[in-house]
């Protein structure tokens, strides 16, 4: 009896797994997958891909689709939440690479699982667009050239000293700029794991680059009362501190730190403009703010505000991450594009093809490109909050330095 | 032959002195009882002499061998066996696994193995060996550790207050029981509170006070003893 | 002691025991066979069934803990010793197979007995010093253990690829059998988990089993009676952490990629619910344990934090209502039902 039903049971989980799509790929469309945090720990970064990869999708089926080689192909978006959990994320890349035969993958943005997503993406050829930290080391000249395993991998976002250089030289002359006297000191705060520890080793750099004398304080990541630390980065007189990664628990620790008035002048790393204003956050002390790639608070041209009315319109959440799906909305249109360029879905062909590209979207003023190790290159947006008010932004676009600050080893 | 023999044996709690210089001496053919009032220091002097505890000095030799300071489970595989006042058993194996571990891990040289289910035969057990020993009442509880501390194949046995809880029914067929135990080879020193069955098998008693010797030898002579009817009755007036 | 020269000893009987029997439900040899090796039929056959590379993949986690779990049930089923330092020791195993392939170029097969030996020493040297204090405290040990392993291993640089991790290539190809298929790396794993269970079972019902369980109901007299507790309480940690070890080394090439999170307090908490939920104490009860953790979220649909809460639930119901886990739970339904059925 028991034997029976557990039988049952199980035969009926694998019948009902066998009722999923399990076809070869089919004429009528360009599958394209998203596997990203919609619940769990990272679901502030996890929301924000499905959402702008939608709203690109949308856009190219309304428009009539993808039109290769005479013929035209509507694009089929296929959506799966990880959990946070690398078995998830896991089973969820082999469903929709394996399973579901997609063309290409966007996500995720937690870092681990990107890369075990390579590992099932690159011997099936599919395209996998993806932005974390752990990239940065096992992209290289010989791991994306053709037969490489990472032939078909590219980096959603540019090499950390570049984001890092911009946003350093940003914060540092918005902020040098409004507390009228020369800014010497630098606390940097960082959250003691894999993505804290590789923000943290670019950014001290380019602040030292920039002139600063810089104190690391390294965070564990659940810590939600920051006095004693803040107490002791007061204790080395800064003149500003700068909170890296991430925006949630930044908010925490911020209004702490001007209790203890710890510096002269802040950074917040991940949190938007529009957040601020949303929750009506003050400040007495300066404060910059960055975001990736521009500000949805605080868009810094007419296409980027277009972008943010159409995808807020469109039901997204307004999150401190939520200007990262402008990425992912780019890179969605970018190989449709390359796509109607090569006139093929072939695989191959395409990734020749967006390696040759020069693509204008709405990320970046001047058009963007994938460098030799598959990594994007465009601006940073940094605002600084007029102190004492919610909503009154002075921002600014910083270009990137070209080259690594001395000691950055270019990841 | 002396098997077992302390001498000079302490033991201090911090500032409580429980064992104040114990001289004892035990054969494998004897049965000598230990008594005294509570807290005399009986059951520590078990839990010294088998290893529960450290001793704080003195001496205890076991077959010639110092074993003062050995751990429990050495001092058990060389013979000297102990029983616990409470009724002690692995609840949730069968009676039979019970009989198993001891006779596995006990004394390993000398005498010769007993079957695990004859010794549950000789304690009156037989027919329960399947049953789960945490099911079972108080009196085949105890019953069980006597089966489990011979399953040991001790050559002394010291005995806890095996008699408490049983009634005179119960405690006569233990006295059947004990008083077999020399004949076959195992020595047997107790402890108990039944002046009754203490004096019906024990060929000698030895009387504990605030951790010290006051009396030694038969039990009649012991328990006319002066000093022994003052410390269990009161000093006369 | 001599028996032999006994009469019989007239003794009264003994009195008849009260209540029903406390522990595992009895059934036939028939019906304890047939659950199990209809299991392990639909393990080995389930490539078969088609079932489509999502539940394919899921099932390879499943089988990674149910391999640990099965060391976890031999620690704390048997020896009665809990620990929540598991995932320390799976990251044993699986760090030892990532760096054993980078700098001595050892494939999966010689790495085993490595990242087995490598994870029981680990747990020996943990075990030495704090198995003697009593079981609350060396639990809180173990879960400072997993701290600790997060730690070492986010600061080692570049040999344990800090934060980030470490990289692993593919099994490839042995003996014909390409193992970048998941369904042969899935049959590898089920493969690992019929080896495990049967290992477990092995000491369950030996003599070692049995002194184990002696340790676990009553210390004081395994220790009257002859049992080394001290030898025993470490050698069993040590050998559920070789289980925890291959485990970890299973996981390592099937994720390919691995850093710290994978191995600190939380997924080590995740691994002593499962246990105790699927049945410390039954054969099947790592694989069911296993299998509710990873299944349950997937068919309901769960948002990890409603998914935490089922799981406390869980687990209080479980402590309160079914001891012996799931496993133990399903046996005494079937136990009730063939009374009925017997009965009318």
């Amino acid at each position: 009896m028991i034997a029976a039903w557990k039988e049952r049971a199980v035969l009926a989980l694998a019948l009902s797994a066998l009722a999923g799509p399990a076809f070869a790929q089919s004429e009528g469309g360009v599958k394209i997958g998203v596997v990203a945090a919609q619940t769990g720990a990272f679901v502030s970064a996890g929301n924000t891909i499905g959402a702008g990869v939608s709203l690109a999708v949308k856009e190219i089926n309304d428009g009539g689709g993808v039109k290769i080689d005479g013929k035209t192909f509507k694009l089929d978006l296929l959506n799966r939440d990880d959990r946070t959990d690398v078995n998830v994320a896991i089973a969820a890349g082999r469903e929709l690479v394996n399973d579901d035969n997609i063309n290409a993958l966007y996500g995720t943005e937690s870092h681990d699982f990107s890369v075990s997503m390579t590992k099932i993406t690159g011997p099936a050829k599919v395209l996998q667009f993806t932005g974390n930290s752990s990239l940065g080391a096992i992209l290289t000249e010989q791991s994306v050239a053709p037969g490489g395993p990472l032939h078909y991998t590219f980096q959603t976002e540019p090499p950390e000293f570049q984001r890092s250089g911009s946003t350093a030289r940003g914060v540092l002359k918005l902020l040098g700029k409004e507390i009228g006297q020369p800014l010497k000191n630098a606390v940097v705060f960082v959250a003691d794991d894999a993505t804290g520890q590789y923000l943290s080793e670019h950014y001290v750099k380019a602040l030292e680059a920039n002139g600063q004398h810089v104190d690391l304080i390294k965070y564990p990541p659940s810590t939600t009362d920051f006095t004693p630390l803040l107490t002791r980065a007061k204790s080395l007189n800064p003149d500003t501190v700068h909170f890296w990664y991430n925006g949630d628990v930044t908010l925490i620790a911020f209004p702490q730190a001007v209790q203890l008035n710890v510096a002269k002048g802040y950074f917040l790393f991940g949190v938007d403009p529009g957040v601020w204003a949303e929750r009506k956050l003050v400040s007495t002390a300066p404060v910059t703010l960055s975001c990736v790639p521009m500000c949805w608070g605080a868009p810094p041209s007419p296409e980027a505000k277009s972008y943010f009315d159409r995808y807020f319109a469109a039901g997204a959440v307004k999150g401190v991450q939520s200007s990262v799906s402008l990425l992912y909305y780019d890179y969605v249109h970018w190989y449709a594009k390359a796509m109607e360029e090569a006139g093929t879905t072939d695989p191959d062909k395409v990734v020749a093809q967006i390696e040759k590209m020069k693509y204008q979207g709405v990320v970046s003023k001047v058009p963007l490109y994938f460098d030799k190790r598959h990594r994007v290159t465009f601006a940073t947006e940094v605002c600084l909050v007029k102190p004492g008010t919610s909503d009154k932004f002075e921002c600014a676009v910083e270009e990137p330095p070209a080259e690594p600050p001395p000691g950055d080893n270019a990841g | 032959m002396i098997a077992l023999e302390v001498k000079g044996l302490r033991k201090t709690f911090g500032g409580v002195v429980a064992l104040d210089g114990i001289d004892l001496a035990v054969g494998l053919d004897d049965i000598v009882g230990i008594v005294g009032p509570n807290g005399s220091g009986k059951t520590t002097l078990f839990n010294v002499v088998t290893g529960a505890l450290k001793p704080s000095a003195g001496s205890v030799r076991w077959l010639g061998e110092e074993i003062g300071g050995m751990a429990a489970y050495q001092i058990a595989r060389k013979g000297l066996v102990r029983t616990f006042q409470q009724a002690m058993s692995f609840p949730a194996l069968t009676v039979r696994e019970n009989a198993l571990i001891a006779h596995e891990h006990g004394a390993r040289s000398g005498t010769r193995a007993v079957v695990p289910d004859a010794l549950l035969r000789f304690v009156g057990l037989d027919g329960r060996e399947d049953e789960i020993a945490g099911s079972m009442p108080f009196g085949n509880l105890r019953r069980l550790g006597l089966a489990l501390a011979l399953a040991a194949r001790p050559r002394l046995l010291l005995l806890d207050e095996p008699a408490a809880g049983l009634n005179d029914s119960e405690t006569e067929q233990l006295a059947g029981i004990i008083r077999r135990l020399p004949g076959l080879g195992v020595g047997v020193c107790l402890i108990d509170h039944d002046m009754n069955l203490m004096t019906s098998i024990c060929q000698r008693l030895i009387v504990l006070d605030f951790g010290a010797k006051i009396a030694e030898g038969r039990p009649e002579d012991v328990l006319n003893d002066r000093k022994v009817m003052e410390v269990y009755l009161g000093a006369p007036t | 002691m001599d028996l032999a020269k006994t009469e019989s000893l007239d003794l009264p009987q003994a009195e008849p025991a009260k209540g029903g029997s406390v522990g595992a439900p009895r059934l036939t040899w028939m019906e304890r066979a047939i659950v199990p090796a209809g299991v392990f039929l639909l393990l080995i056959g389930l490539p078969w069934l088609h079932p489509g590379y999502r539940l394919l993949s899921l099932a390879v986690s499943t089988g990674v803990n149910t391999i640990a779990l099965c060391g976890l049930a031999i620690l704390f089923g048997q020896a009665g010793i809990m620990s929540v330092g598991h995932a320390a020791l799976m990251g044993v195993g699986a760090y030892a197979g990532a760096i054993l392939a980078r700098d001595l170029d050892m494939s999966f097969w010689a790495a085993l007995p490595c990242a087995a030996l490598l994870a029981a020493a680990v747990a020996g040297l943990v075990g030495l010093p704090s198995l003697r204090v009593g079981g609350h405290h060396f639990v809180i040990i173990t879960f400072a253990l997993c701290g600790l392993f997060t730690i070492v291993l986010t600061n080692g640089g570049a040999f344990t690829g800090a934060a980030t991790g470490l990289d692993i290539a593919p099994i490839g190809t042995v003996f014909g059998v390409n193992f970048s298929k998941l369904q042969n790396l899935y049959l590898l794993a089920a493969a690992f988990v019929l080896a495990s269970i049967g290992l477990m079972r092995l000491v369950m019902t030996s003599s070692y089993g049995r002194t184990l369980r002696s340790i676990r109901e009553n210390e004081t007299l395994a220790a009257a009676l002859g049992v080394n507790v001290g030898l025993h309480k470490i050698v069993a940690f040590m050998i559920s952490g070789a289980f925890a070890g291959v485990a970890g080394l299973v996981q390592v090439y099937f994720l390919q990629h691995i850093s710290p999170d994978l191995y600190g307090a939380f997924p080590s908490v995740y691994i002593a619910l499962m246990v105790m939920l699927g049945g410390p104490r039954m054969l099947l009860g790592p694989l069911m344990g296993a299998f509710i953790v990873t299944f349950l979220p997937e068919v309901l649909n769960l948002d990890p934090i409603d998914a935490r809460i089922a799981y406390g639930v869980g687990l209080i119901l479980v402590i309160l209502l079914l001891p012996g886990g799931v496993m133990a739970g399903l046996a005494h339904l079937y136990l009730s039902c063939r009374r009925c059925v017997v009965r009318s």
